[in-house]
C-alpha cells in the first residue's frame, strides 16, 4: 500500500506537467472561401493538407454553399501546403508558414480557382507593363509566382498569352508592342522553368473590349493600360 | 445751374459709383467666408492624386495617387520628403500607425503594404484580396498590431503586420467595400460600401458577424469616419450627403446634403464637431456638425478625391484630381458662420 502511495506521489508532478503541456500547445486554423475565378461562384473542391515532410494531414471539402472551409490542428512553427486536386479543376498550392506562437491563432484566406476547361481566360489582375512600353515593370515577380506554380503542378496545360494596346491611335505599332508585351511575359515563364513549347502569344491592334479604357468624365486624367490574359488551349 | 445733359452725366457717375462700392462689397463679403483659410499648392503626383492623411502628431502627412506612387510630405511647411515606390496600381488609400512609424496603404494591385516612415522601406507586400484594395486604416494603438483594408472583392480584411498575414475576413457586405476606420480605442471598425450600409464589426478575432449595420444612405457609402472620442461615426455618399451616427448605438444624429457631387472624404478635427468634406464638385467645406452649421466653404476649382485636418483645426490637406496636393492654412481674421 505504500509502495503504491510512493508510486502515485512520484507520478502525479509528471501527470500534472504533461496536462499543462497540452494546454499550452496553441493550436491554429486557416478558414476562407473558395471561388471560380471566371465568374466569383463559390466551389465545392477537394482540399488536402500536407505536412513539412509531404505527408498529408487531412482533408476536406469545401462547402457548396457559399465555398467556405476551415482547415485546424494545425502546429506553430510548422509549414503546411494546401493542395487543391479536384479533377475539373486545374491543380493549385499554397503554402502557409505558421509562426512559433502560444496562443491561439487563426488566418483567413480566399482562393480562385480555374476551371479546367479549353478557352478559360484568366485576366492578369495588375498591369504588367508601362503605357506603351513592352517591358515587365520591376516587382511584377510576387504576381507572376503564383503562374508559375501553376504552370509547373499542371504540366500538361497549354497556354496562350494575349495582350492589348494602351489605345486605338496606331493599329500596326499596336500590333507590334502586344506582341511584344506577350512575348515578354513568355519569356519570363520559361526563364523560370516552363517549356517554351507550351506557350503561345498573341498581340491585338486594338484595345480590350471586356475591360476597355474610360470614356468621358471618368477618362480625365487617367491612365490606361491594356489588359493582360492567359487562355487555357490544352490539357 | 446745370444743364440737362450735365445733369444725366452727374446722375450716371453716380450709378456708376453706386455700382462699384455694390461690387466692392460683395467681393468683401465673399473673401470674408473663404479668408480664414489660404491656398497653395505644395506640389503634384504625376496623375490624380486620390488620398490623404496626416499623422497624429501633425507632422506629416502621406499622399497615394494614380501613378502608383506615396508622397511623405512635412507639416506645417509642406516640403515632399520622399516617394514611396512598390505599388503596380493606382494607390487609393494611405493611413499611419497609431505610433506614426509606419505607413499603410491600398491599391489597385490588389495589395496592402507596409513601409517605414523614416526610411521609406516597403516592410510587407500583403497579398490576400481578390480584388483592388480600395481602403486601409491602421490600428490607433500606440503598439499597433493590425491594418484593416476594404475591396472591391466585398469583404474587410484584417492583417498581423509583424507576420503579414491574413488575421480575419469579415463578409457581410453584398456590393465592393470602400474604406474602412479603425476606431481609436480599437474596439471596433467601420466599413463604408457600395450597398449603401455603414457596418460596424468588433476587432475580436473570434466574432464574426457585424455589431450594427447601419442604414440610412440612399446611394454608395464612400467613407466613414470615427471621431476621436469614439462616440461618432460621419460617413459620406455618392449623393453628396453626409451622416453623423451614434457610434455607440447607430442612431442617426444628423443627415445634411453637403456637396452637389460625391463626397469621397471627411475628416473630423480633434474638437470631434469640426468636420471637413471634400467632394468631385470642387470645393472643400466644414462643418460644424451640431448644427450642422457650414464653416467655410471654398472652391478649389478642381474636383477633391480626399481631404484631411490636423488636430487644431489650422491646416487642412487635400489631393485633387489634377494630382495637386494642397493645404488650406487659417489666416487671422474670424470665421464667418453660416447656418446650413
Amino acid at each position: 500500500m505504500k509502495k503504491i502511495l510512493i508510486l502515485t506521489l512520484f507520478c502525479l508532478p509528471f501527470l500534472f506537467l504533461d496536462a499543462h503541456s497540452q494546454l499550452v500547445q496553441a493550436v491554429v486554423s486557416i478558414g476562407g472561401r473558395v471561388y471560380n475565378i471566371t465568374n466569383n461562384q463559390p466551389l465545392s473542391v477537394n482540399i488536402e493538407i500536407f505536412d513539412q515532410n509531404g505527408q498529408r494531414i487531412n482533408k476536406i471539402k469545401s462547402n457548396a454553399t457559399d465555398g467556405s472551409y476551415f482547415i485546424t490542428g494545425l502546429k506553430p512553427g510548422s509549414t503546411y501546403e494546401i493542395r487543391f486536386s479536384d479533377f475539373d479543376y486545374m491543380k493549385y498550392s499554397y503554402s502557409i508558414q505558421i509562426p512559433a506562437t502560444d496562443k491561439y491563432l487563426e488566418y483567413s484566406r480566399d482562393f480562385l480557382i480555374i476551371p479546367k476547361k479549353t478557352q478559360t481566360k484568366i485576366l492578369i489582375p495588375v498591369k504588367l507593363f508601362e503605357t506603351n512600353k513592352s517591358k515587365l515593370k520591376y516587382g511584377v515577380d510576387i504576381f507572376l509566382a503564383d503562374y508559375i506554380n501553376l504552370l509547373k503542378l499542371n504540366p500538361t496545360v497549354k497556354i496562350k498569352i494575349v495582350s492589348f494596346p494602351d489605345d486605338n491611335t496606331n493599329p500596326q505599332e499596336n500590333l507590334a508592342l502586344t506582341q511584344q508585351r506577350s512575348s515578354s511575359l513568355k519569356d519570363y515563364f520559361v526563364s523560370n522553368g516552363i517549356d517554351a513549347q507550351r506557350i503561345s502569344v498573341e498581340g491585338n491592334e486594338s484595345t480590350d473590349p471586356d475591360n476597355p479604357p474610360p470614356t468621358g468624365r471618368a477618362s480625365k486624367g487617367k491612365r490606361y493600360i491594356g489588359s493582360t490574359y492567359l487562355i487555357i488551349e490544352g490539357f | 445751374m446745370m444743364f440737362f445733359g450735365e445733369y444725366i452725366m452727374y446722375k450716371k457717375r453716380r450709378i456708376i459709383y453706386l455700382v462699384l462700392l455694390m461690387i466692392c462689397s460683395n467681393f468683401v463679403i465673399s473673401y470674408a467666408q473663404v479668408v480664414n483659410y489660404k491656398m497653395r499648392i505644395i506640389g503634384k503626383h504625376n496623375d490624380e492624386a486620390l488620398a490623404v492623411f496626416i499623422n497624429k502628431d501633425n507632422t506629416m502627412m502621406a499622399t497615394g495617387g494614380q501613378d502608383e506612387t506615396i508622397k511623405l510630405w512635412s507639416l506645417p511647411d509642406g516640403k515632399e520628403l520622399k516617394t514611396l515606390v512598390g505599388h503596380l496600381g493606382a494607390v487609393y488609400n494611405v493611413s499611419f500607425s497609431g505610433n506614426d512609424r509606419l505607413l499603410a496603404s491600398g491599391s489597385e494591385d490588389q495589395t496592402v503594404r507596409i513601409w517605414d516612415v523614416t526610411s521609406g522601406v516597403e516592410m510587407k507586400v500583403m497579398l490576400g484580396h481578390t480584388g483592388p484594395v480600395i481602403g486601409v486604416y491602421f490600428d490607433q494603438d500606440n503598439d499597433p498590431s493590425l491594418v484593416a483594408s476594404t475591396s472591391f472583392d466585398k469583404t474587410v480584411k484584417l492583417w498581423d503586420i509583424a507576420t503579414g498575414t491574413e488575421v480575419k475576413t469579415l463578409r457581410g457586405h453584398t456590393a465592393p467595400t470602400n474604406n474602412v476606420a479603425y476606431s481609436y480605442d480599437g474596439k471596433t471598425i467601420a466599413s463604408a460600401s457600395d450597398d449603401s450600409t455603414v457596418r460596424i464589426w468588433s476587432t475580436d478575432l473570434k466574432k464574426d458577424a457585424p455589431l450594427m449595420v447601419l442604414r440610412g444612405h440612399r446611394a454608395p457609402v464612400l467613407t466613414v469616419l470615427y471621431s476621436f472620442d469614439n462616440n461618432l461615426l460621419a460617413s459620406s455618399d455618392a449623393n453628396g450627403e453626409v451622416i453623423i451616427w451614434d457610434a455607440n448605438n447607430g442612431g442617426i444624429l444628423r443627415k445634411f446634403k453637403a456637396h452637389n457631387d460625391l463626397v469621397q472624404d471627411v475628416s473630423f478635427a480633434s474638437d470631434n464637431k469640426t468636420l471637413v468634406t471634400g467632394s468631385l464638385d470642387k470645393h472643400v467645406k466644414l462643418w460644424d456638425i451640431t448644427g450642422p452649421d457650414l464653416l467655410m466653404d471654398m472652391d478649389i476649382g478642381v474636383g477633391v478625391w480626399s481631404v484631411d485636418i490636423v488636430s487644431d483645426g489650422n491646416i487642412i490637406a487635400i489631393a485633387c484630381e489634377d494630382g495637386t496636393i494642397r493645404l488650406l492654412s487659417k489666416g487671422a481674421e474670424p470665421v464667418k458662420k453660416g447656418k446650413k
